[in-house]
């Protein structure tokens, strides 16, 4: 499985540089965080993935300055201003359903069949399969499975009890796992 | 292997650890959509992006010392008192320096935020990001569709949103390439509700804005004498924060008006968190954690708050459809989020019909 930490020790350096309005820093922090962010918005579900990712990487780089911590509390503050932005997003469209075949395809996938063995699996295929959950229960998981946060974090980005994060997490897991054995016994 | 993973099980799987799970289908997707995922490639940066880390790409500017001039910003104070003017002196501390510390709020705000604090307390540098917005220190009203609150260290408010938290200067002795410092503020955390931003210039206690979270709506703010008060709803729930300068400190008390419990906080000139004044005489004055924990529990009341993770509980719970509305009954899960799951089951349900008929 991909490591989570983007730039394990060389965060300090970059996030130092970058603070002090290194452009190369600027881009390293980028290329490491663009991305997860992106699959973040992609696994919630998002119809503009990109722009998510790119009004919370603005929103990062404008307050850099005043950030304070390691790798681990970068990741779980910008990935907390990717939940907002979603929620933003979300309140300001139509509600509706997402459906399978209008889950967000990212520039440069292809679509792929749909499987459950251990080959890699496409974006639309994860997204789609995560749909079947409660938001909340997906927020949670797409959380620890793409920010690799406790969950403690995920509490304290979520506003709610570690205990109810568990639950939620329990519940989405076991939905996926009834709905993926179904259809394998099938 | 195609059993139901336990819940020890099931965390390991998200997490990666596949040692004893096998080939299970559910280890085999989590480790997947993880990969997949978290490999996803970004666009290339917008413009808007790419501008501004043009900007920000100079050479280290070094800090200068700077005052805050009023003409931009309204007094909203009348003629202080000769006690209030004295208890000012923090208020001119804390905007004198041009590095300060901007607190967290109460436990029961921290927690609405988020993660990336580690002590409560995070250092801010001197902006230079141009604002072009006017302060706008009046009675705020929102739109109804207001803005989800970042977590700390700085709100940034969104395009649509009338009210910032950067105090521009007239001043010309900076450099002509540079544009603003940006004058220290507090930004206090009330619940989930939004923020409220104040400040000290020149002697003033000054609300510069309350920005709401999104679903709430600024119910009321303003100033009398040298306290700020800023009421938050949303249409359920009503939040009151108070600001003051007091006894030498910035006092806060975030009152939850429907569960009808407080927390008080205070913060010195620079914004950090100090302990009650021996002078202050306030007996309903409380921080307890049990009163935060109170203030969570009352926002969520339709969470899993009460889930008993005891193995008697997670046995009940049994995955086929029939026997998920009988769990919904004996679980201590609430029940609307018992309903959301058996909506999805449905839901799900549909779809896979609907995707059967379409293969």
């Amino acid at each position: 499985m991909a490591s989570r930490s983007k730039l394990g020790t060389a965060f300090p350096r970059v996030l130092l540089r970058a603070q002090q309005g290194d452009g190369n820093a600027f881009d390293r922090l980028y290329r490491a965080y663009a991305g997860p962010i992106t699959g973040f918005a992609l696994g919630r579900g998002s119809s503009d993935p990109d722009a998510i990712a790119q009004d919370v990487m603005l929103r990062v780089f404008q307050n850099l300055g005043s950030f304070k911590g390691d790798e681990s509390a970068f990741v779980a503050w910008i990935f907390a201003m990717a939940r907002n932005r979603l929620i933003d997003a979300s309140r300001m469209a139509s509600r509706r359903p997402q459906l399978a075949d209008e889950v967000a395809v990212p520039h440069g996938e292809t679509e792929g069949a749909e499987q459950v063995a251990l080959e890699q699996l496409t974006v639309q295929d994860v997204a789609r399969r995560l749909s079947i959950l409660t938001d909340e229960q997906r927020e949670v998981i797409v959380l620890r499975m793409v920010a690799d946060l406790s969950l403690e974090q995920v509490s304290e980005i979520v506003g709610r009890p570690v205990s109810a994060v568990k639950a939620l997490q329990r519940r989405g897991l076991r939905r996926l796992q009834k709905e993926i054995l179904a259809q394998v016994v099938s | 292997m195609m059993h139901n993973l336990s819940d020890d099980e099931l965390e390991a799987a998200l997490l990666g650890h596949h040692a004893g799970l096998g080939n299970h289908p559910l280890a085999n997707f989590l480790s997947g959509a993880t990969d997949s995922l978290s490999s996803v490639e970004a666009a290339a940066p917008s413009a808007a992006l790419s501008e501004f880390v043009g900007i920000r790409s100079q050479p280290p500017l070094k800090q200068q010392t700077h005052v805050a001039q009023r003409s931009d910003i309204a007094d909203l104070r009348p003629a202080g008192s000769g006690k209030k003017r004295k208890m000012m002196s923090s208020a001119l501390a804390f905007a004198a320096t041009t590095t300060g510390k901007i607190a967290l709020g109460t436990t029961a705000a921290v927690a609405a935020v988020g993660g990336a604090q580690v002590s409560g307390v995070v250092d801010v540098v001197p902006d230079i990001t141009p604002s072009t917005s006017p302060v706008d220190t009046s009675t705020t009203t929102s739109s109804t569709v207001a803005p989800s609150v970042d977590p700390l260290p700085l709100v940034t408010p969104d395009t649509t949103d009338p009210v910032v938290t950067s105090i521009p200067t007239t001043s010309t002795t900076e450099a002509a390439t540079t544009t603003v410092v940006q004058d220290q503020v507090l930004v206090v955390p009330v619940a989930d509700a939004g923020t409220v931003t104040v400040a000290g210039i020149d002697g003033v206690f000054t609300l510069l804005s309350a920005d709401p979270a999104a679903g709430w709506t600024v119910e009321s703010s303003g100033t009398d004498e040298d306290e700020i008060e800023v009421v938050f709803t949303d249409g359920v729930s009503r939040f009151k924060v108070k600001a003051e300068f007091e006894y030498g400190v910035i006092k806060v008390k975030i009152y939850d008006l429907v569960a009808d419990t407080e927390t008080v906080a205070y913060y010195d000139e620079n914004g950090n968190p100090v302990d009650k004044p021996v002078d202050d005489d306030d007996s309903a004055d409380h921080d307890s954690d049990d009163d935060d924990e109170k203030d969570d529990d009352s926002d969520h009341k339709s969470d899993d708050d009460s889930d008993d993770d005891s193995d008697d509980d997670d046995k009940k719970d049994d995955d086929s459809d029939d026997d998920d509305k009988k769990d919904d009954d004996s679980d201590d899960d609430s029940e609307d989020d018992d309903k959301k799951d058996d909506k999805k089951d449905d839901k799900s349900d549909k779809e896979k019909n609907d995707s059967d008929d379409d293969d």
